[in-house]
């Protein structure tokens, strides 16, 4: 019997860079207590090459849980603390409902798109 | 209990000890404007006593004041004062209309107040307004009205403006000639006659309303979706029945002004289509033709079954219940020959979202039941079989439960019926669109048709999440992205500094990427214009 069973759809996370200064972290599967531990790996990586301006692009994700909500908080406060910024780029109504149900959109700079946030960052 | 000393009152009512305070030094009262002790100061100023009781107890409406008191407007001398303009923080709102910073008494706001006031003087014994004071009962109040023009410290609502808007207290006698010979005497939703015929010891009763679509007060239904001058022309107005005005009134978020406008020009096509269209029976002219009423209801099944369609739109599933409610304009017997289902389309089934399971009540059996599956269908009676016999005062229910199990179908009922001689045949259908029922046996036989939503909620792009997106964005249409981009411009022109975009449901957000402040990172509301008002209280706030 496996103790640590891993869930069908696993969070996959690829990060690129935009002019070398902006780290795009894109979510695919969902963000679960499994798919946090992995974002939240990405983020001390990043934090340890010293960048601090984050964009989570989470239009691919389809579930996200406290775990996943609190790594994302976590990092926010980690890279505020060092004048850098984490936002979001997500398009799905079903995600962006549970943002405004818990009042993370006053926290969160929330992009419809990757490409809308390339604009303004 | 000893009695007091002096007075020989009970304890109770003796005076409190008086205090001897030194007067305040004389300025000038920003009321009055005589010397006087100060006794407040307010933003406007410093206020002498009797001010100071003025504006306590008669504090005039403010227009709104989300900006605060404004002590550099001209001075309030002579006129009244709002509660937030002379320091109070009281919010006060109005126990009636809901209306903020109108204070008046009783909780009410001075509208409100009037009303209840004026309302007492006209009431009959009952305690009612008769219906014909009412329109007196209305100019009373507004005539009123102009006196609490505004309070000049604060936001204005000119003097000017307030009679203009409310000048109009009545539907004129043309406006109103129109509506009644267009609508037929009908009532525009149930087509009802709306004058009761006279009995040997009463008079004709008039039981039809000329109902605005958008409401004539604030608070009221549909309000503000008319322009203020229009607001009593025929252009606002729609003939119903009492029953009907009230579930219009009641029921606002179905009964939209587009919705209301949309019944009453079908109804008034139907009127002249029925005038025109028919030669003039012997005897009585409106009964003959057709002396059937028919309503149909359709009972609420515990899951509700959503069709992928553009837009998506709920249909009855197989065994869904329509309750057919007949009765007859005519107080002679209408005797109910037959009645048959008529399929007016087949079509294979659609993919369909059935939704979550609701607590629901339990259906019973009813009477009657159509198998759709056989070419040839027909009603098959589960207790009494035809014939009935209906009149004004005798009413027969039907309830009648299709079933099919192979494709979707398209019907609707035809009844035979012999009155005063004549035969007839009444179409029964669903509002001149045919009764649709859905095969939803098939959804858990054939797969790929259901589109899976669960107790675990909906598929995301089902079709009832999109219908529900359609309805939040209002008027069943979600923008177009060439409408929704133009909109976009617009809202971020107006906002600098905040970046607009709508969520794959329509939800419209707005992201701050202006300089670094403390204040929301991201608004949303179901509209544009909600959004824009968000985003104007969010900049009007520091």
């Amino acid at each position: 019997m496996n103790p640590d069973p891993e869930p069908t759809a696993a969070l996959s996370v690829d990060i690129k860079f935009w002019d070398e200064k902006i780290a795009v972290v894109t979510c695919i599967g969902e963000l679960d207590v499994y798919g946090a531990q992995k974002l939240r790996d990405a983020f001390t990586a990043l934090n340890n090459q010293g960048l601090n301006r984050v964009l989570v692009d989470l239009s691919q994700v389809s579930y996200i849980d406290s775990t996943g909500m609190g790594t994302m908080i976590g990092a926010l406060k980690r890279t505020r603390s060092v004048g850098g910024s984490l936002d979001l780029a997500c398009n799905q109504e079903g995600l962006l409902r549970f943002f405004r149900g818990s009042g993370l959109t006053i926290v969160f700079r929330i992009f419809g798109s990757q490409a809308a946030a390339r604009r303004y960052l | 209990m000893r009695a007091h000393p002096t007075c020989t009152a009970p304890p109770s009512w003796r005076p409190a000890v008086l205090r001897v305070v030194p007067p305040e030094p004389a300025e000038e009262c920003a009321g009055c404007g005589a010397e006087r002790p100060v006794h407040a100061r307010w933003p406007v100023g410093p206020v002498c006593r009797a001010c100071y009781l003025r504006a306590r107890l008669h504090p005039a409406p403010s227009g709104g004041l989300r900006a605060g008191p404004r002590a550099d407007r001209p001075r309030y001398r002579g006129n009244r004062l709002c509660g937030p303009c002379s320091g109070s923080s009281t919010d006060y709102t109005c126990a009636a209309c809901g209306e903020g910073n109108a204070f008046h008494d009783r909780g009410c706001c001075e509208r409100c107040g009037l009303q209840h006031r004026i309302a007492g003087l006209l009431a009959s014994l009952d305690g009612e307004v008769a219906a014909g004071l009412q329109p007196l009962a209305e100019a009373l109040t507004w005539a009123a009205m102009p006196c609490v023009s505004a309070c000049p410290v604060g936001e204005d609502r000119s003097r000017a403006d307030a009679i203009r808007h409310y000048v109009m207290v009545s539907i004129s006698d043309r406006d109103r000639k129109i509506l009644w010979g267009r609508s037929g005497n009908r009532c525009a939703l149930c087509r009802r006659i709306l004058v009761a015929e006279r009995t040997s010891g009463d008079d004709d009763a008039v039981v039809g309303d000329e109902a605005h679509i958008a409401a004539q007060s604030p608070g009221g239904p549909r309000y503000g979706e008319c322009a203020p001058s229009a607001v009593n022309s025929y252009e606002n107005l729609i003939l119903l029945c009492k029953v009907d005005h009230k579930m219009v009134d009641d029921q606002k978020q179905h009964f939209t002004s587009a919705r209301l406008l949309q019944t009453r020009k079908e109804h008034e096509a139907w009127v002249e289509h029925i005038l025109d269209g028919l030669p003039e029976p012997p005897g009585d002219p409106r009964h003959v033709n057709n002396p059937l009423i028919a309503t149909v209801e359709r009972e609420a099944l515990p899951r509700v079954l959503t069709v992928d369609d553009e837009p998506p739109k709920e249909i009855s599933g197989s065994g869904n219940l329509h309750v057919i409610v007949l009765e007859a304009w005519t107080m002679r017997a209408v005797q109910l020959r037959a009645i048959r289902p008529v399929v007016r389309a087949r079509r294979p089934p659609r993919r369909a979202c059935l939704a979550p399971p609701r607590i629901g009540g339990i259906i019973e059996p009813r009477p009657f039941t159509v198998d759709f599956d056989d070419d040839n269908p027909i009603l098959q009676a589960l207790g009494v079989d035809f014939p009935f016999k209906v009149s004004a005062t005798d009413i027969e229910q039907f309830d009648i439960t299709p079933r099919v199990t192979t494709g979707e179908v398209a019907w609707h009922l035809e009844l035979d019926w012999i009155c005063e001689g004549r035969r007839g045949t009444t179409i029964t259908d669903d509002d001149g669109k045919p009764f649709e029922i859905y095969p939803t046996p098939m959804l858990s036989s054939s797969p790929g048709l259901d589109w899976g939503c669960g107790f675990n909620g909906h598929v995301r792009g089902c079709p009832a999440e999109r219908l529900a997106a359609l309805r939040r964005a209002g008027s069943q249409s979600i923008p177009r992205m060439a409408d929704a981009q133009a909109v976009i411009e617009a809202i971020e022109e107006e906002f600098p500094g905040w970046a607009v975009w709508h969520s794959d449901a329509g939800i419209w957000y707005a992201t701050w990427v202006g300089a670094p402040a403390s204040r929301s990172a991201t608004l949303s509301s179901d509209t544009a214009d909600g959004l824009r008002i968000r985003l104007r209280r969010e900049s009007r706030e520091p």
